[in-house]
Parts: structure tokens; sequence; C-alpha cells
């Protein structure tokens, strides 16, 4: 029989590492901990070119005579950033943080082994493979955790918002997805509860994994999340999120970046973003999503001011959409995209790009001429304080672009 | 025992129960495979009664129209998750369900929007369960066919001169020819121009037929896999399209391979997969002479070794329990609720690739298993209850102190290893009163331990 439970045995390992890790900080100069990363992952290829557009390349417009976002000052006009890009409309809220240095986009980026194919390309940027034909199982995210010591306890050290874990987090250790971590609770009946969970923590110990795993952690996630009270969680600075599943992933995810439980990082999917047909860019369902995207975004901004030194928020997506539109008012998958990147050390209020030019596309698509690792490699380093990018990124060696302090 | 007929009865149904491996012991390997494979001859009469009270599950489009034509289209969503829990749970054409559970995901159709609510009902009719043991081609047509795959993939209005390729690329990725296949992306956009002006007709006495506008058709020669199609055609461009990718071989070890993962495992070898794939050849896309080899006496008996271990999806889960406890549901819809906290709701997955089958996707979700054991067995959920005759039958001449081992026999066909059996059997030992409530707690506990979470 098991002298020490898996619980007490867990709690002493991890209040080991934590103690290790204090150590190693006594001996050094006090090291700033690293961010709490957020992943948000448009899932079915968010169209970049109308999130921000390209308004000062003219031929977007031959591309694109019915969808294109026009120029600032125009019905349906962009709203300027730079000079040549401009936020949709709807994307409005975004100005904000932008204009403030802590919101910066990326554009014309992506991953170079991206195929076309939606579940193809998103397994391939969630675990940074460097080809299609690279055998990856784990997540970038993931092999970051492995490497690297908790900053908690180390129980549950990442989370997805929903009811899969996201490919980034695959096989991380004391990761979880938690649908509404606002109602993670034990069932049953109060009185019983203590000797039901000991024998299913029991029967749990010796399970494969990733079962194993995930009941530990989910032992550790009904502790943590239930002395928090999320679900009377009450947003600051007159911060206000949209009622959409969306708006509540963001709206726990800062109730849980304030409660400081330990969670490195928290994955939220927005998914339904592949609009071949009518698209709807400025009153329509891209209309739709992307102001509440950035409503929610913004939202978060705001609840989160006093956190801005504690995270980096990205917001990606599997691939951009072609650049011509098709004939039923839509656009079909193509290639380089933009990214959001949100936080207190992001060097904000910039459009980083090496912009190809929409006048001579080969295939229809927006080359891609920033990698995404290089901005996640980046981050990595600078944010996550995780010096050893390689193993994250196997086969690529990241180009730092200052994007981060 | 025979251990590959216990394998057959677990891979074969929504969750083993008892009876039906009486059944197959009954029956034999061989007959109980066959009379499986021919789920017309066998007897339906519960499920089959209750699917007859469900209206909308036999309308066509035109009367589903002019029912729930105006925006009142909850009736079919209800009735037709409805009707795929009933059978999943009643239906004693278990392996025909099971089959009809993978094509849905093979080609499926989120019925979240629009008119989706109203034509997945006439898709799952006429393409998946109409076709579900048929021919694949057959099945591959009528879905090119079908309103609902033309309007979810945007294939309707699928125009000339700038073609549209959401259908065509996931036809090629995901239906047929798999996303390592054989094609690049010239093919996606050819055969997107082959597609032009397939659309639906909506007009209300043909509401939901497939129609061809051929003014939307483009015309032009198209080359698709190096094949040209002259200029002129019409429909026939598709239709060479469909035709070349039902025969083609990656088309067969594709599906092959992905059907062989379903029944069997997550990693089948390459020997049996080809195996398959030689069937599915040799009969012009039999589904059922593919199960034949699948599911032959030698490969579950171990001759090809693999793990065929697989980890239940949460309406595997929810569905072998209710079964196994025989759960009376009077109510539907709170069952429905259950699934949507688990992530799983029939006809609800939204990108174009089905849930997934994997435990990587669904192992690391286990607090939403315990407490829909604990739920059900509580008594907690409403139109569904554990009735206390089931109970009652489990303690019938088993001593409390080798309960744990009738639950194991019970639930999984005594595959729970020792050691979960001795951990349930010390807490039974050391409960206080074995009662009724306690006792419905322990068969909660036997469900929420990790050996129940696969089969």
């Amino acid at each position: 029989m098991h002298d020490l439970s898996r619980r007490e045995f867990l709690a002493a390992s991890g209040a080991a590492a934590l103690a290790a890790t204090r150590a190693t900080g006594a001996a050094a100069p006090a090291a700033p901990p690293p961010d709490v990363l957020i992943l948000v992952f448009a899932t079915g290829g968010l169209d970049g070119l109308t999130a921000v557009a390209p308004y000062g390349d003219q031929a977007l417009y031959a591309h694109r005579p019915n969808l294109a976002v026009r120029p600032p000052g125009q019905q349906f006009g962009a709203i300027d950033l730079d000079g040549f890009f401009g936020l949709a409309p709807a994307a409005a809220p975004l100005l904000s943080p932008y204009s403030n240095g802590h919101l910066a986009v990326v554009h014309a980026t992506g991953s170079p082994a991206a195929t076309l194919s939606h579940f193809e390309s998103q397994r391939l940027i969630e675990v940074g493979a460097p080809s299609t034909t690279a055998q990856i199982q784990d997540g970038w995210v993931a092999r970051h955790i492995a490497a690297t010591p908790p900053v908690g306890a180390g129980n549950l050290r990442a989370m997805s918002i929903g009811h899969l874990t996201a490919s980034a987090l695959l096989r991380s250790p004391a990761t979880l997805p938690i649908p509404d971590p606002a109602s993670f609770a034990f069932p049953g009946a109060a009185q019983s509860a203590a000797g039901r969970r000991a024998l299913l923590e029991d029967l749990y110990a010796d399970a494969d994994d990733p079962l194993r795993g995930a009941a530990s952690s989910t032992f550790e996630g009904i502790d943590l999340l239930n002395s928090l009270d999320l679900a009377g969680y009450v947003p600051e600075h007159g911060a206000s999120y949209p009622a959409t599943g969306f708006g509540a992933a963001m709206r726990n995810t800062a109730a849980l970046l304030k409660a400081e439980i330990g969670l490195e990082c928290i994955h939220v999917t927005y998914g339904g973003w592949d609009h071949h047909a009518q698209m709807g860019p400025f009153n329509g369902i891209l209309a739709q999503m992307l102001d509440r995207l950035s409503r929610t975004l913004e939202a978060f901004y705001v609840d989160t001011q006093n956190q801005l030194s504690r995270y980096t928020l990205v917001v990606l997506s599997e691939f951009g959409r072609r650049v011509p539109e098709n004939g039923s008012f839509g656009t079909d998958h193509g290639e380089g995209n933009c990214m959001f990147v949100m936080g207190g050390s992001v060097r904000g209020g910039q459009v980083m790009t090496q912009w190809p030019g929409l006048g001579n596309l080969g295939n229809g698509n927006l080359p891609i001429t920033i990698d995404y690792r290089d901005v996640l490699g980046e981050l990595v380093a600078k944010r996550l304080r995780n010096s050893d990018v390689g193993p994250i990124f196997p086969d690529f060696t990241p180009t730092f672009r200052g994007l981060f302090v | 025992m025979d251990s590959a007929l216990l394998r057959l009865v677990t891979h074969t149904s929504q969750g083993y129960t008892e009876a039906d491996h009486a059944e197959a012991l009954d029956l034999g390997y061989d007959r109980f495979l066959e009379r499986h494979l021919d789920p017309a001859s066998i007897d339906d009469k519960v499920a089959q009664q209750f699917v007859q009270s469900l209206a909308t599950l036999e309308m066509s489009g035109p009367e589903l129209f002019a029912l729930y034509g105006q925006g009142n289209d909850h009736e079919p969503v209800v009735q037709l998750r409805t009707a795929m829990l009933h059978r999943s749970v009643h239906s004693k054409r278990q392996l025909f369900e099971r089959v009809v559970e993978f094509w849905t995901d093979h080609f499926n159709i989120d019925q979240v929007d629009g008119y989706l609510r109203l034509l997945k009902t006439v898709d799952d009719r006429e393409v998946i369960r109409r076709h579900a043991l048929g021919r694949f081609p057959e099945m591959l047509f009528a879905s090119a066919r079908s309103a609902a795959m033309l309007f979810y993939l945007d294939n309707h209005i699928n125009v000339g001169g700038a073609a549209n390729e959401n259908y065509a690329r996931e036809l090629m990725e995901l239906h047929t020819l798999g996303v390592d296949g054989p094609y690049v992306e010239n093919d996606v956009r050819e055969v997107a121009r082959c597609f032009t002006g397939w659309t639906i007709d909506f007009s209300p006495a043909n509401w939901g037929a497939f129609r061809f506008e051929p003014s939307r058709h483009d015309y032009g020669s198209k080359v698709v896999f190096g094949h040209t199609i002259p200029a002129g055609g019409g429909t026939s461009d598709a239709e060479y399209v469909l035709d070349f990718l039902a025969r083609h071989p990656s088309t067969a070890h594709f599906v092959s391979r992905k059907l062989t993962a379903w029944m069997l495992g997550y990693d089948p070898p390459e020997a049996l997969v080809s195996r398959v794939a030689e069937a599915y050849l040799a009969t012009g896309g039999e589904v059922r002479a593919m199960l034949r080899v699948i599911l032959a006496h030698d490969v579950l008996a171990g001759a090809v070794p693999f793990d065929t271990r697989k980890h239940k999806r949460p309406l595997h889960f929810v569905v072998s329990l209710l079964r196994q406890t025989r759960a009376r549901i009077t109510e539907f819809g709170p069952l429905q609720l259950e699934l949507i906290r688990m992530g799983q709701v029939p006809f609800n997955w939204s990108p174009p690739d089905g849930y997934p089958d994997s435990v990587d996707a669904w192992g690391t979700s286990v607090l939403e298993r315990w407490s829909f054991a604990a739920r059900l067995l509580g008594g907690e959920i409403d139109g569904v209850s554990v009735p206390s005759a089931t109970l009652d039958e489990l303690r019938a001449g088993t001593a409390q102190g080798v309960i744990a081992e009738r639950l194991s026999a019970f639930l999984t066909g005594a595959a729970m290893p020792a050691s979960a059996v001795q951990r349930i059997q010390a807490y039974a030992d050391g409960l206080p009163s074995f009662d009724e409530p306690a006792f419905r707690e322990l068969i909660a506990l036997a469900a929420s331990s990790p050996s129940y979470q696969y089969y």
C-alpha cells in the first residue's frame, strides 16, 4: 500500500521543486518571474487582410472589389494604425491598447511549413513542427513547461479552456482542459466525498497517461478553483466582457491571472473563422466576430491593467485567407496572416512586417515573410524566460525582431 | 473464455453488456458477426417504435420546410439528436449504429446553422444510414448531392469564374484521399471548378433537392489529377471527379485505415489495413466486405498483434453506462445537456473533420465523467433513472465481499485489473453501511475508474 498518498507525494515534490527554484533564485539576483502566456487560437483561418487591412497597397482593391476594407475616411473605412495598415471598423476596440503601446500586430506572418489544410496547419503551428513530415507529438508550450521549473506548486501549470486539450499543450505536464473553471467541483454527496475521492486517487495513481496525469491535476484543480469563487468574479475598471463563450473564457482567464495560482499558460480557442462564402467583413458574420474578438480583448486589457507586466497574450490562426475573393463573396484558404501580441512588455503601437506587396502574387496567397516562430521564440526567451529555445522549435533558429522588452 | 469473442462484443457495440455477450456465446463468433452485418435480420422493435414517434425523422425536404422553415427549426434538431441517443442505447443493431457514428463523423455536418437544422435530417437518413453498410462510392455520390453537405461546405454557391474551394478541398482531404493523398493545390482549384453550378433547389415543392444551375457552371476544360476534362461538360465534370476519387487506391487505403482504427484500435498494422483496402478495391467499396476483414476472428484473436484498447469518447461513455445499468429514460433533453457538458453533442462538431477519436483528445477530461456517473446513479438527471431492479440483480447471489469482482464483470466483461478490483472491494468493505445509496455510489465509482474509460 501507499505510505504516502499520491496527493501528499505530489504536494511534497511540488514543494521541493519550489524550494529548489527559490534556492537558485537566492544565489543569483532575484530573477523576475516569467509572464503568464495567454494563447488565443482563432481556428478556421481568421482573415488578417480584413482585421488589419493594408489599405495602402492598391492591389488589395483589385483582388477584393467587394470585400476589401476601404481607406480611412471612407464608408467602411479602416481605422488608421500607421499610414499603411488600418483596423477593420469592427476591430475598432483594439485601437486603445495599440495606441497605448501595449498591442502590436505582426503581418505577413505564419508557418512556412503550413499547408492549406486547417487541421494539418493548426497542428503544425501548435506543435511547432519544422515540416509536415516531422514526427512531433507534443505541443510547443508543453515542451517549454516540461523543460522549466514550475512557477507555483506545480500541479496545475497550464489550462485549455474547453473540452479538449489544445495541441500546443499536448502531453504537457500538469495540464488540463477545463470547459468552465467556475464549476469544477467533485461530484456527489458531501458526507462520502472524502472516501470516494481517496478511492479515485488510488485508482488513478497507476492508470496510463494521459488519464493518470489528468486525474492528479484534476484533484489539484478542484482544490485551487474552488478556493477562488470564479462565478462571483467582478471585472475591474469598468471592463465589460461580451456575453459569448469567448467572452466568458477571457473573463475567467483574467480572474485566474489575478488569482496567481501558478498557472503558466491559459489556452483559449475561438472557432468559426472559415468564411468561404458571404464573409460579411462590414456588417455580416466576419464583422460580428471581429467585433466580439476585439471587444473581448479590449475588456481583458482594461480589466487587467494592473497585471499588464505579468502576461503576454498572443492571438494567432492556422493560416490567412486567399487574397482574391471568390465568387461567393468569401475567401478560400491562404497562407500569410496577421498575429496580435498584447502585454506590458510588448513593443506595441506598431505593425511589424516585411510587407511583400499584393501586386504580384503567384498563387494568390500572401507570402510569409516573418516566421511565426520568430515571434514565439523571442517570447519564450524574453517573456517566458527560457533561454533554451532550440528544443521548443526544433530545427529552427528564430530571429529575434525586438518585439518584446 | 474466447477473448476474441469478448473483444468483438466490446468493439461492435456502444458498451459491453452481459446480454450481448450471452447472445454472442450462444451464436458463436461467425454467426454473431454475420447477424450484425445484416441488421435487417435483427428484430429491433423497441428502437423502431420509439423513432416512429419522432415525426420529423421521416419527413422530406418540402415537408420539413413547410412545417419548420420559418425559423421554428428547433424540433427537427431535437428529434434527430433524440433518435441518435435512443438508437445508441436501445437498438439491437449495435454494430450498425457504431458504423453510422463513424460515417457521421467522416461526412461531418454541424447542424447548428440555418437550413442545416432541417437538412441534416435528410442527410442522416438518405446518405449516412442508407449507405452505412452499403458501398462507399454510393455514399460519396449521395453525400456530394446532399443539400446538407452542399450547404455546409458552401458548394451550393460555387460560381464559375471564381470557384469556391471549400468542398473540393475537404472532399479530397477528409472524405477520400486523405491529407497525405496524391493531390496538389492545383487539383483543389480544378476540382472546385468542376463543381461550379452544383446547388440546392429551394422552391417549396422541391425544397432541399439537388439542382444543377448551368448559368453558374464553368464550362471550360479542366485538368484534374493529370487528366483533361474537355470543355462543354456539365454535371459530368464533377461526376468524373467523384468516380475517380471513389476508385482511387489512396481512397481505399485512407478509408480502410480510418475504419479499422475506429473499429479496432488507434494504430492498426499496415498489413491489416492493406487487406481491408484490397477488399475495398475488389468489391467496389463494399463496407460489409471491409468489416469482414477488420473483424475476422484471427484478427481479434491477436494473429496480427496490435493494441486494440481504445478510449471511450464521451457519448460512448454515457451510452455504455446507460445500457449496462438499464437506465429508464423518459426524457432525452437532459441527456443532451449532459453531453453538452462533456463536449460531444451529436451532429454539433463545427469543423468538417468530425469529432476526434483519440485518447490524446479526450483522455484529459476525467471530472465530467465522474460527475455524470455520480449524477446518473444518484438520480440527479431529470428523466433518467437507474432502477433498483438493476441493483437487486447485481446483488442477487453475490456476497458483499466479492461485489467489486461482480461489478467488473457487469461493467467491463471482467476487464478491470486485479489491483482496481481490490481497491474497490476494500472501499466497499470499509463502508459503514452498504445500503442502496452507498451501492449506487459504488457503481458510479467503478464507472469512474480508469479501466472503465476504455473498451
